[in-house]
């Protein structure tokens, strides 16, 4: 039995409760934690007392319904905010890394403390953190190959590949079943699943302590939409990243979650 | 290097060859011309006294051509670099997702696009007093009134993109705001579109003064486009197809123009082809 089918049965037999403990107590190296937050416009309130904890080698599903600002809650988890007045309240720290809490200087003081956040965590973005964007067309540049673009990827290692750039490019192809003329294709010359599958790539290729999927089966069909998540999580076991997976889909939370964590209203609620 | 790539190096290479020729033409270009010489030199052909041989007047043909390149050169590539800088910041408001900008571009271009080119253009050259007449003002003016079209193509490239989403989601992977914008939307997506109309408005730049400046000639008036000591390619054209009609052998002047014209199309071509391939 695979791991995926093993997780499947026991998140059947899991509450929703169930999942949103075990992104608080799981075991496991948090390698993020983001409390407490709030943020929002001069006109509304946008995330509320939101909170999550990434643990390395485990899936945590970020679950809400259309609007309910999971998307910004991932782009806070990177450090880029651009809300005006934007971080009211809570915390950001990568306690794998340092103590540092990365909200200090930007809680309630607005747009200029955002873009100095934006600036001090370009560091980490690429590299400790990635990011897998809705659609696969907008992490990919059109105007370049895709092997550029993993080359470009692969340079933001803290340690650069021992078997030269060209295996390593080969070498997470292969991981995410791509052949390796992909290299020279453009964009715009891959099909849906395999800019997917490209844009996997592209998001695994800096050895990655973190990685955010924001959505990866949109305008998916059913099946291609199974194999692209079965392969975003089998990548990030092997590579024992700490998955954050943004989803409406029930049955992909069931399948695959180690954790979960709701923002806004609970989505499925009504269901049950 | 992908057979592509060579061939769009070897495309761009052209381009910026013939490019490069007229900006070093045009420095070369004399003040005034040699004085005439009747004499001695009149209608030498291509092989006889100077390269390119002489005019009907005894005055190489090199001067005219020379003065000609000096003539539209710099004021040709003032109106690409003009058309350039609109396309740029209509390509980088649509991913800024500034909708303010958005929307005073799209008003620019409703307004602009709106006016008779021609027309315009005749009454800004009319309206420059005579001691000021260039090319300048009537290029700068031609490309601010082709800039709709290049900016709408430049936006809708960058719309295709993403718009901000890629702005984002390029922010994730940790570039800078300078890497993003400079490198990423306007050199790796942006060129193409960037580079094929500035050389267009560069060749119809080129173009526009040789039509204005052989109405001129063919009306006997001052040109609109230069001071009536220096000489377009329009008077190598004017002169030879006159000649000939008037049954004089002055093939080789009819011939140096018309390479010229040819040679500024192919370099417009030449750098649309650079900028295509990939």
């Amino acid at each position: 039995m695979s791991e995926i089918e093993r997780n499947r049965l026991r998140n059947a037999e899991r509450s929703v409760a169930d999942l949103l403990e075990a992104n608080r107590s799981a075991p496991g190296t948090v390698l993020l934690e983001m409390l407490n937050v709030s943020i929002g416009t001069t006109q509304r309130s946008l995330v509320s007392d939101f909170s999550i904890r990434v643990r390395e080698g485990r899936v945590t599903a970020l679950v809400g319904a259309s609007g309910s600002g999971k998307s910004l809650s991932a782009r806070a988890m990177m450090g880029v905010l651009d809300v005006d007045p934007g971080l009211s309240a809570g915390s950001l720290r990568y306690p794998a890394r340092s103590s540092r809490d990365w909200f200090e200087d930007v809680r309630g003081r607005g747009m200029g403390a955002q873009h100095t956040l934006l600036r001090a965590s370009e560091s980490l973005r690429g590299g400790y953190v990635t990011y897998s964007p809705q659609s696969a067309s907008s992490a990919l540049n059109p105007g370049r190959t895709v092997g550029r673009q993993l080359e470009m990827a692969i340079r933001r290692r803290e340690t650069p590949p021992a078997e030269g750039m060209a295996a390593a490019v080969a070498q997470v192809l292969d991981e995410v079943g791509l052949p390796h003329r992909a290299s020279r294709a453009l964009v715009g010359e891959l099909s849906g699943g395999q800019a997917q599958r490209a844009a996997l790539a592209i998001a695994i290729a800096p050895n990655p302590a973190i990685m955010i999927a924001d959505e990866p089966e949109t305008g998916l069909d059913p099946v291609l939409r199974r194999v692209v998540t079965e392969l975003m999580i089998n990548v990030a076991r092997r590579h024992n990243v700490g998955l954050v997976l943004i989803t409406h889909n029930k049955d992909t939370v069931d399948r695959i979650a180690d954790d979960m964590v709701l923002i806004g209203e609970d989505p499925w609620a009504r269901y049950r | 290097m992908r057979r592509a790539a060579w061939k769009s190096a070897a495309w761009t290479a052209a381009g910026a060859s013939i490019l490069g020729a007229l900006v070093l033409a045009s420095l070369a270009a004399p003040e005034f011309l040699s004085r005439p010489n009747l004499a001695e030199s009149a209608l030498l052909p291509f092989t006889g006294g100077p390269i390119l041989g002489t005019d009907i007047r005894g005055i190489p043909i090199t001067e005219y051509a020379l003065q000609g390149a000096g003539v539209v050169t710099m004021p040709a590539l003032v109106s690409a670099l003009v058309v350039a800088f609109l396309a740029i910041v209509a390509g980088l408001a649509r991913c800024a997702a500034i909708s303010w900008a958005d929307t005073a571009i799209q008003l620019f271009s409703e307004l602009v696009g709106a006016l008779p080119r021609l027309v315009v253009v005749l009454v800004v050259a009319l309206a420059m007093p005579a001691e000021w007449r260039s090319l300048f003002p009537i290029g700068v003016t031609w490309a601010l009134l082709a800039a709709p079209g290049a900016m709408d193509e430049a936006a809708s490239t960058a719309g295709r993109l993403g718009g901000a989403k890629f702005v984002e989601a390029l922010r994730a992977h940790g570039f800078t705001a300078t890497r993003i914008y400079l490198y990423h939307i306007v050199w790796l997506n942006l060129r193409g579109v960037i580079v094929r109309q500035s050389a267009d408005i560069m060749m119809q730049v080129v173009f526009l003064e040789i039509a204005l400046s052989y109405l001129a000639e063919s009306q006997q008036q001052p040109s609109l486009t230069h001071q009536d000591s220096t000489f377009s390619w329009a008077r190598l054209l004017y002169d030879g197809y006159t000649a000939i009609v008037g049954g004089l052998p002055l093939f080789h002047e009819l011939f140096v123009g018309i390479t010229l014209v040819a040679a500024t199309a192919f370099m417009a071509q030449a750098f649309r082809r650079g900028a295509q391939a990939r």
